[in-house]
């Protein structure tokens, strides 16, 4: 059965979403959505891609009002959101519902910011909204997956465009119709192809549906008006970006089961169909002595791993990012995997050029999401075997808060210093400010 | 990998300087698409793209046709991609069904549409040599046409807006050739803007289809300024494993798609079709006065008095030294 007016439906869960409906749970989740994705923009606010963002955006001539979390530079409201999407996505670093392989947080986050910040919202406000923006892009993501992410769609760029208008939508007041038209907006313009991956084009994705999603409710505020069915019209997104959409996914269990909850937090900053192979590296790590004692590993995976991760010299950091024989290396060689490890220095590296050289992946479809299957051969002939069953940061293995909170550090503190604890305070109970200032405030480097 | 020998072909073009018959008919399509955004820009239609623009509060720099305001490069790329494609007979007013081909039956106003709306900014930003604009536009349009063609057979891409789906990689290569990108950076911006497309069917005829193509200027126009700036794209973006092809249109054979996007390029001209770039000139002075014609009524229709002083503008390109005194023209103001 295909729902008809799953359009109409969500906008109308949208607009009627109130801070006091959501479950302490999902509020959680809401509050740790925010501030791993405030802390990541803040570490990544002087990464290369977003100078060159930021630079560009300059040249062409936009100025504004708007903030930058962790840059003094203002820019047009719907232009911030496009830095702001693409320094939280640009490490790889965010957030995953892995059900669609969304990350949610940089395409949808940005946008409430810069809403907020246009009406002067609360952080209760803020949140609700966010919940409401994430909520829809899951479901619809829900509805067209895994179909739509097999067609090639970057799913955070797709779907990431509908969380951003709802989430603005909501901060700017949209009744339930103008919701719709700004979701029309946006939904004729998803885009963004997984061929991106490991180029700066990939966190472009959700800066840019950050921004067509603030552009989209402010439009639909003006007056402009779009489709009666933008999603599930004959000629609508869901016909369109994927070969079988079940439209009625998009409603299921609408707000009893809250779609925020199942968003798992990165442990590891590269694509998360890698992070059981990292496990496996670091958890084998204290069994090798001396990495070149390993004469060869081989890493068994789901298939969907070697279509993304399948990159076998990659040439730089973001492309490491992508090569499941890179992961495995460092998470041997070091025990861990943040952005140090996806440098282009350490994509390059000779003894991790030489370890991950050793490395074969092996595909089994039956294996699931989260999990591998690794076997070490020492030069000895010692064999080595590991099992990853549920990845760290995984639904099942999710990352705590005090984790959280020391991921937060490690990315902010380079950059802020002392001024890292003030921020974490700001952005873990953002609900519980007056408005999105002190936020940015926060965020800005001292002296 | 075809779709990198598209723009290899491209940039060997606008290198060597595209034949005269091209220029000819660029020139005039040109002329037309400015006429055809000066006709509506004070629209009720276009009023709230405008509005918009302005209220974006950026840097005023670029004009639009028929506007007297200045608009930053964002915003002027948004109401001239829209505008031309509206002032030109585009698919917004046209059903869904007669939408699907557009880019190929459309009047050229609205084909150049997303390749206007990157174009004017730039010239703004960058002193400009007049034949550079041409053959930036010309390739523009050849790279939106070319992509379109090689769809044409998917019936999984016949949903899509044409103007929205194959504009941005128009507007790219012509904003991206304006601003002198060397061919890796062409690459760059191509790929960027592969990520920007956008159009579906479901929303021509409302406000929001209006914005496809204006949305396809902006795109390329980023994509353009990014790539300028040192971002990057992937290689084989069309027709790479995940690329857009296969997003697109999974239902076509990307080697089969790839032939047709280089196919005759450098040789067929989607703006001046069998000429092999040889000029006629008797035919293009009958056409000049045409365009001429239909170019000065479709001033005079919003702006009495000013309709030849566009046309005298436009004509003057190839004389001058640059585009200074075409932008200044535009906005259609007494001298």
């Amino acid at each position: 059965m295909t729902t008809p007016v799953v359009s109409d439906a969500l906008c109308a869960f949208a607009t009627a979403l109130r801070w006091e409906d959501l479950p302490g749970s999902t509020r959680s989740a809401g509050r740790r959505t925010v501030a791993n994705v405030v802390g990541l923009a803040v570490g990544a606010s002087s990464h290369p891609a977003v100078e060159i963002a930021v630079a560009a955006v300059e040249d062409l001539g936009v100025r504004g009002g708007a903030s930058l979390l962790g840059r003094p530079e203002t820019l047009g409201p719907t232009w911030a959101p496009l830095v702001n999407g693409l320094a939280m996505h640009v490490e790889d670093f965010d957030d995953t519902h892995l059900r669609t392989v969304l990350h949610p947080g940089a395409p949808v986050v940005p946008a409430a910011l810069a809403a907020a910040e246009l009406s002067g919202a609360s952080g209760q406000d803020l949140l609700t909204a966010v919940v409401a923006g994430v909520e829809v892009a899951s479901r619809v993501g829900n509805a067209l997956c895994p179909g739509h992410f097999d067609r090639a769609w970057h799913v955070t760029g797709t779907m990431g465009h509908l969380g951003a208008a709802v989430a603005a939508g909501v901060l700017l007041g949209l009744d339930p119709v103008r919701l719709r038209h700004a979701l029309g907006l946006a939904a004729t313009q998803a885009s963004g192809h997984t061929q991106q991956l490991g180029a700066m084009a990939k966190s472009l994705h959700p800066g840019r549906a950050a921004a067509d999603g603030v552009e989209a409710a402010l439009l639909a505020r003006a007056g402009a008006t779009g489709p009666a069915l933008p999603l599930e019209g004959p000629r609508g997104l869901a016909a369109l970006m994927a070969p079988d959409p079940d439209l009625d996914e998009a409603l299921r269990d609408l707000g009893e089961v809250w779609e925020v909850e199942a968003n798992a937090f990165k442990p590891y900053a590269c694509g998360i169909v890698s992070h059981p192979v990292i496990d496996a590296g670091v958890a084998l790590r204290d069994l090798v002595a001396d990495p070149d004692d390993v004469a060869s590993v081989e890493v068994v995976v789901r298939p969907v791993v070697l279509e993304v991760m399948g990159v076998e010299e990659p040439a730089h950091g973001l492309a490491s990012k992508f090569s499941v024989y890179h992961c495995f290396a460092v998470g041997l060689l070091d025990g861990g995997a943040g952005p140090a490890q996806y440098s282009d220095e350490r994509a390059t590296s000779p003894e991790v050029v030489a370890l991950r050289r050793k490395v074969t992946a092996v595909t089994d479809p039956s294996m699931p999401k989260d999990a591998c299957h690794v076997e070490v051969v020492l030069r000895d002939g010692t064999v080595l075997r590991h099992d990853v069953d549920h990845a760290t940061g995984s639904v099942d293995r999710p990352m705590t808060d005090e984790q959280l909170r020391r991921k937060f550090e490690l990315v902010v503190s380079p950059v802020l210093g002392e001024g890292t604890a003030a921020l974490w305070r700001a952005a873990s109970r953002v609900d519980e400010l007056g408005s999105v200032a002190p936020l940015f405030t926060a965020s800005q480097r001292r002296g | 990998m075809t779709s990198r020998a598209l723009v290899d072909g491209v940039h060997a073009a606008a290198a060597t300087g595209l034949p005269p018959a091209v220029r000819s008919s660029t020139l005039r399509h040109l002329l037309l698409a400015v006429a055809s955004v000066a006709a509506v820009a004070r629209a009720p239609r276009v009023r709230p793209l405008v509005e918009h623009a302005l209220a974006q509060g950026g840097r005023a720099s670029t004009p639009v046709p028929g506007r007297s305001e200045l608009f930053d490069a964002p915003g002027a790329a948004l109401v001239v991609g829209s505008a031309a494609a509206l002032g030109g007979g585009a698919a917004a007013a046209a059903p869904p069904a007669a939408a699907l081909t557009a880019p190929l039956t459309a009047p050229m106003a609205a084909q150049l549409a997303p390749v206007l709306g990157a174009a004017l900014p730039v010239l703004a930003r960058d002193e400009a040599d007049p034949d550079l604009l041409l053959d930036a536009l010309a390739l523009g349009v050849e790279v939106q046409v070319r992509v379109a063609r090689a769809l044409e057979p998917s019936a999984a891409a016949a949903g899509w807006d044409r103007a929205g789906l194959v504009g941005p990689l128009g507007a790219a290569v012509t904003a991206g050739l304006l601003r002198r990108l060397p061919l890796d950076r062409l690459h760059h911006a191509v790929a960027i803007a592969s990520s920007t497309t956008l159009g579906h069917g479901e929303a021509v005829g409302t406000d929001v289809g209006d914005l496809h193509p204006g949305k396809a200027a902006v795109g390329g126009l980023l994509a353009a300024t990014l790539a300028a700036h040192g971002s990057t794209g992937a290689p084989a973006v069309l027709d790479g494993p995940r690329g857009w092809f296969r997003a697109v249109a999974p239902d076509l054979d990307p080697a089969t798609t790839g032939e047709v996007l280089v196919a005759g390029l450098g040789v067929d001209w989607v703006l001046a079709p069998g000429t092999d770039g040889a000029a006629d000139h008797g035919a293009d002075q009958r056409l000049d006065r045409e365009a001429d014609a239909e170019a000065a009524a479709l001033v005079e229709g919003v702006a009495p008095g000013r309709g030849s002083d566009l046309v005298r503008a436009v004509r003057a390109l190839p004389e001058h030294g640059g585009c200074r005194s075409l932008l200044a023209a535009l906005r259609l103001e007494a001298p």
